[in-house]
C-alpha cells in the first residue's frame, strides 16, 4: 500500500504537469485495481458480474472529472478510497433502479406477449443486424453501446469522447429510423 | 468489454494537465463565503433595515454575543464544508460546532439585557429567508468540489448558510433575551440544516 501510495501520487503530479503517459499509466493501474474490487462487490450483492466493467468506467470517468479535488499536499490512496466508494454506491443504486425499470411491466406488455407467435430467435437476431446496418457508422456505434451492451449513457460518452446530450440525440434519431424501417417493413 | 475501458483511459489521458486545483477551489469558496455575508446582510438591510440604536446596539452584551456565536458557528461550518467537497482531507468532525454554540449558551445563562421573554419565532423564519441567497451560492460552489455524502454535505450548507444569516440578522434583531436567542436562532438555523440535506441529495450528486 505505501509503495502504491507514493507511485500513485507521483502520477497524479505528473498529470498535473501534462504527462500524459504517466496518467495513462495510472489510469490502466486503478482500472485493474477496480476491476477486482468491483467484481468482487457486485457477486456478492447477487448482481450481474457484467455491468462490472461498466462500473469501472464510471469510476474512472468520475476520479477524472474530480482530480482537481485531491490535493498533492495530502495522500492520494484516502482520496481515491472516497472517490470509489461513492461512484460504486451511485452505481449499485442505479443498478438497481434500472432492474426495477426493466421488470416494471405494463398491461400492453403482458397482452403482447401472450398474444406473440413463437419467435425464431435467430431470424430475429439476423434482422437486427440488417437494420443496424442500415444506419450510419455514428448511429450504430451509440445504439450498439446503449441496446446491445448494455452501456450506460455516460460511460458510451466517454468512450466515443462525446458529451452525454449528444449521445442521447444520436440514440433518439437511431430508434425513430430502426423504428420507421421497421414499420415499413411490416407494411 | 476491456477494451472499451482501455479507449475511455486512453481518451481520458489526453486531457492530461488540463484541470484545476485544489488550492483555487479552497480560494473560491472563500470567496463564495464573502459573498454569502455580502449577500445577507444586503437582505437584512432592504427586509428589516438596522437597528435605529445601531450604535449602542453594537457594543452591547447581546450584540456581541450573538455576532460572535454566529461567526464561530459559520467557521466551523466552512471548515466542515471545505472538507466536505475535497475527499480525503479530514474527517466530518461534528466537534467543529462546538465553540460556535458556547456564546449563545452562555448568553442564554448570563442574559445581559434581562428583557421580558419575548417570543420571537419570527426570528427563525427570518433567518431562513435571509439564508436562501447564501444557500444557493454555496449548494452551487460545492458543485465544483466532489461531495461523496451529498445529504451530509447539504445539511452543513444548510448550517454555514443559516449562521451566515444569523450574523446578519443580529444587525436588524430586536430580540435581546439570551435564552429565547438560543432557541429560535437554533430553530431557523437547524431548519435550514434540513433543508440543505434534502437539496443536496439531489443537487450535490455527480
Amino acid at each position: 500500500m505505501e509503495t502504491r501510495e507514493l507511485l500513485w501520487a507521483e502520477a497524479m503530479r505528473a498529470e498535473r504537469q501534462g504527462d500524459a503517459a504517466a496518467y495513462q499509466r495510472l489510469l490502466k493501474d486503478i482500472a485493474t485495481l477496480l476491476r477486482k474490487l468491483v467484481r468482487h462487490r457486485l457477486g456478492q450483492l447477487g448482481l450481474q458480474t457484467h455491468e462490472a466493467e461498466d462500473l469501472v468506467q464510471e469510476i474512472l470517468i468520475g476520479l477524472h472529472e474530480k482530480r482537481h479535488t485531491w490535493d498533492p499536499d495530502r495522500p492520494f490512496m484516502p482520496w481515491l478510497f472516497a472517490i470509489t466508494r461513492y461512484k460504486m454506491i451511485d452505481g449499485a443504486r442505479r443498478l438497481r433502479r434500472d432492474a426495477s425499470r426493466r421488470m416494471d411491466l405494463t398491461y400492453e406488455d403482458l397482452a403482447e406477449i401472450a398474444e406473440a407467435p413463437a419467435e425464431d430467435f435467430d431470424r430475429t437476431t439476423l434482422d437486427l443486424e440488417r437494420h443496424l446496418s442500415a444506419l450510419p457508422e455514428g448511429q450504430r456505434n451509440v445504439v450498439r453501446a446503449l441496446a446491445i451492451e448494455g452501456a450506460s449513457v455516460k460511460t458510451t460518452a466517454g468512450r466515443l469522447n462525446t458529451s452525454e446530450g449528444a449521445i442521447r440525440v444520436t440514440f433518439h434519431r437511431a430508434l425513430a429510423k430502426l423504428k420507421a424501417a421497421a414499420l415499413r417493413e411490416k407494411e | 468489454m476491456m477494451q472499451a475501458t482501455d479507449d475511455l483511459i486512453q481518451n481520458l489521458s489526453g486531457h492530461a494537465g488540463d484541470s484545476g486545483n485544489a488550492a483555487s477551489l479552497r480560494l473560491f469558496l472563500l470567496g463564495i463565503l464573502f459573498l454569502s455575508f455580502a449577500a445577507a446582510t444586503g437582505l437584512v438591510w432592504t427586509l428589516f433595515g438596522f437597528r435605529e440604536d445601531f450604535a449602542a446596539m453594537a457594543q452591547a452584551q447581546p450584540f456581541l454575543f450573538k455576532v460572535s456565536g454566529a461567526l464561530t458557528l459559520a467557521a466551523g461550518a466552512f471548515l466542515l464544508v471545505r472538507r466536505a467537497i475535497l475527499p480525503g482531507s479530514g474527517p466530518f468532525n461534528a466537534l467543529l460546532i462546538i465553540p460556535g454554540l458556547l456564546p449563545f449558551l452562555l448568553f442564554a445563562v448570563v442574559d445581559p439585557a434581562r428583557t421580558e421573554n419575548v417570543s420571537a419565532f419570527l426570528c427563525s423564519v427570518d433567518i431562513c429567508v435571509l439564508s436562501l441567497p447564501a444557500l444557493g451560492l454555496i449548494l452551487a460552489a460545492m458543485r465544483k468540489g466532489a461531495p461523496t455524502r451529498p445529504a451530509q454535505s447539504g445539511a452543513v450548507a444548510g448550517l454555514l448558510a443559516g449562521s451566515v444569516a444569523a450574523a446578519a440578522h443580529a444587525l436588524a434583531c430586536r430580540n435581546d433575551h439570551g435564552l429565547s436567542v438560543l432557541l429560535w436562532y437554533g430553530v431557523g438555523i437547524a431548519a435550514l440544516s434540513g433543508l440543505g440535506a434534502l437539496i443536496g441529495r439531489r443537487v450535490l450528486r455527480w
